[in-house]
């Protein structure tokens, strides 16, 4: 059984209307850190996990879900 | 307790390509230097090669100077270590891939002694630190470089 970390950070920041930049400077990381989480390719510290949830205001489990593929 | 300097991932970032230019540009420098001096090649050719070697070595020196005067190189250069977890999770797998290429090339070039040590005597212990350097520094540099590419905002 294969897992898959799937995330709504682009949803997200589409609802409150901000770019990846922005975001980036809010929780003090790089847009690269940001842009790459968002699409998969880069699975983030404990630490960047709970900056996002805490500036989105939503529990980690809202952002941050884990898939079970068969 | 940890003191941690606050440098903004911007400025790491610039560091870590400036960095990755420069081993980019050595390597192209060792690797030219390798090719002229092991294979015969027509006068023509060496020079073009020699005059390329030449201005990556001007890059080089440019970027060193660059990166001698970033204020985020005395914190990461302790280390090597960046703030930023994309920055640093990128620059370990360069290190992962340079010390993979030279594992597999000196793997590589001990069979070729084991089995024929008179192929590898036309080789310098020059010639030889300057195409394993070569290798280890563009296949650093390559995929720091390709993982550092811009992307559009989104």
């Amino acid at each position: 059984m294969n897992e898959t970390l799937d995330n709504h950070i682009a949803k997200l920041r589409s609802k409150r209307k901000i770019s990846q930049q922005r975001l980036a400077d809010a929780i003090g990381v790089s847009r690269k850190t940001i842009s790459t989480v968002e699409t998969g390719r880069f699975t983030p510290s404990v630490v960047i996990a709970l900056k996002l949830a805490r500036y989105f205001e939503v529990p980690v489990e809202r952002i941050f879900e884990l898939e079970l593929i068969d | 307790m940890t003191t941690q300097v606050n440098v903004k991932p911007i400025h790491e970032q610039n560091y870590l390509k400036d960095n990755a230019l420069i081993k980019l540009l050595f390597g192209g420098v060792f690797t030219i230097d390798g090719i002229v001096t092991f294979f015969e090649l027509a006068t023509w050719a060496s020079l073009v090669l020699a005059y390329a070697a030449f201005a990556m070595l001007i890059g080089a020196l440019f970027y060193v100077f660059k990166v001698f005067t970033n204020k985020v190189r005395k914190e990461t250069s302790k280390y090597d270590n960046f703030q930023d977890e994309y920055l640093n999770h990128i620059n370990m797998k360069g290190y992962k891939y340079a010390f993979n290429s030279a594992f597999m090339s000196l793997n590589v070039i001990l069979a070729v002694t084991v089995f024929s040590g008179d192929l590898l005597a036309v080789f310098s212990p020059k010639d030889f630190c300057q195409l394993v350097l070569g290798l280890v520094c563009i296949s650093y540099s390559l995929p720091v470089l390709y993982m550092l590419k811009d992307t559009e905002d989104e």
